[in-house]
């Protein structure tokens, strides 16, 4: 069943995006797609936080790559004149927050559970894949349970399959409390020939939510 | 001496009192810059011009004392005249400075801003606007309270908006012949269940206390700073749901009538 319906316009009236309430003007050069977005209510938290089901171990000063299938809503898109807009996002996960750090001095994030693989997995609905990789730069072993990012600069990409897979994420591990969360700007598939497919565009609404000047790295201070 | 004359004597003096008064008007001005820039945003747009202007007066105020000063005016008088005017004023207008100097340490102390809930004494509400005498705060009913700034500075001010979670309790009482630990888990995951209650930390129900009618039960739940209203809103729904569900009656005083047959 779709979600959403698109109005057949008629003269002087243009055509509509329609789901529940909500009533958007389709201008006639524009058309609309449906694109995986990491989203949330912006007015709970800018923050996305991913949890391991069971979390990789890394050796001293050395690195590890992993894969997860990162669960993403959709995002509705107009595209017109080589430029798109984010007019709706179809939530297609519930919603559930937790606390990283303390209450005064932490965050809350937009909470999801998931394995991870050390290959690439099998494609699963209203999900997308994320290759994470993991620089220990301290001298002990350490274990990664979790990672969080600001959902605002995580972008899709489009292979030359079509297939649309995330954003590539490091974390360099300082020490077992201290880690840095940075998004790559580049395909989670490493494939030089994968195109962003669209920038992170919360709704003007949504951003009007955000206190925290958000930067596209994330600094893990309160454990890992 | 005319003031011709006299200009032409001081030459040197002029100069470097000029220099001096022209320093002072530009690093006031960028210092006035600085704090309209430092202030956007966080404080009304009238407090923010205020304090800019103030600081960029004195600055060029000192300026002149200082430019004055080198040509060999002095300004003995002019100060002594200053400071009895400041002693007659100050006494009249005390709680006035008082609310002032309070006003410009809540600029930089920042224990809150513009849209944060906050609660003092007996007023909880959002802070509407901080000028340089007093703060305005709508209080939940829609009430405009204006408080002094000495007053809030002094007070214990309990500011919800810098908080990322809430804790939010609620008290209920069973009797004492009901499962307590069957109720626990039960509004424990009534409550996980909800997207508004945080999975981390956990919610939390146990026994806290007797009372005269049974044992009373404390839940504690944590949310995003952003939805604890809901929250609290949505406590004494879920722990009555929980309990309907498991069939579980609340502890209540009860009164029992026996009615004797009248004697004949």
């Amino acid at each position: 069943m779709a979600d959403y319906t698109i109005t057949n316009g008629k003269a002087g009236v243009p055509r509509q995006y329609v789901r529940g309430g909500l009533r958007i003007d389709i201008p006639e050069s524009a058309s609309v797609e449906e694109h995986p977005i990491v989203s949330g209510d912006y007015s709970v938290t800018p923050y996305f936080g991913l949890v391991l089901d069971s979390a990789p171990s890394v050796p001293p000063e050395s690195e590890a790559t992993i894969y997860v299938n990162l669960p993403v809503d959709t995002g509705i898109y107009l595209f017109g004149k080589g430029v798109h807009t984010l007019i709706d996002e179809v939530p297609r996960w519930p919603l559930k927050y937790s606390l990283y750090g303390t209450p005064s001095d932490g965050i809350t994030f937009r909470y999801f559970r998931a394995p991870y693989h050390s290959k690439p997995p099998k494609r699963e609905k209203h999900k997308v894949l994320a290759r994470v990789r993991i620089f220990n730069r301290e001298d002990e072993w350490i274990v990664v349970s979790k990672f969080l990012f600001p959902q605002k600069y995580y972008n899709m990409f489009k292979t030359e399959d079509g297939e649309v897979v995330g954003e590539a994420v490091d974390i360099y591990v300082e020490s077992a409390n201290l880690a840095t969360v940075t998004l790559k700007n580049k395909s989670s598939q490493g494939r030089s020939s994968s195109v962003l497919l669209h920038g992170p565009q919360p709704t003007a609404k949504a951003m009007a939510h955000i206190k925290q000047n958000l930067v596209s790295i994330f600094e893990m201070r309160h454990g890992l | 001496m005319t003031f011709i004359e006299w200009a032409i004597a001081n030459t040197e003096g002029l100069v470097v009192s000029a220099v001096i008064i022209v320093a002072a008007v530009l690093v006031s001005r960028l210092i006035s810059t600085l704090i309209r820039r430092k202030m956007h945003g966080s404080y009304s747009d009238n407090l923010t011009k205020i304090t800019s202007r103030f600081v960029y007066y004195i600055g060029v105020i000192m300026g002149l004392a200082l430019a004055a000063g080198n040509l060999g005016i002095n300004l003995g008088s002019v100060l002594v005249a200053g400071g009895f005017l400041g002693i007659v004023l100050g006494l009249a207008a005390q709680s006035s400075v008082s609310n002032l100097i309070a006003g410009l340490l809540l600029i930089i102390d920042k224990p809150f801003k513009v849209g944060d809930s906050i609660a003092y004494g007996d007023v909880v509400g959002n802070i509407l606007d901080i000028n340089l005498l007093s703060s305005t705060v709508v209080t939940w009913e829609g009430v405009n309270v204006r408080v002094p700034n000495s007053l809030l500075f002094n007070s214990n001010i309990q500011n919800y908006s810098n908080s990322a979670a809430r804790m939010i309790r609620t008290q209920f009482t069973i009797f004492d012949t009901e499962d307590i630990d069957r109720i626990c888990d039960a509004v424990n995951k009534k409550f996980s269940k909800q997207w508004y209650v945080l999975i981390e930390p956990e919610t939390a129900t146990f026994a806290l206390q007797f009372n005269d009618y049974g044992i009373v039960m404390e839940t504690r739940a944590w949310t995003p700073g952003a939805t604890w209203l809901r929250l609290y809103k949505e406590m004494p729904r879920l722990v009555t749901e929980t309990l309907r569900e498991l069939k579980v009656e609340f502890a209540s005083p009860k009164r029992i009538v026996v009615q004797e047959k009248p004697k004949k």
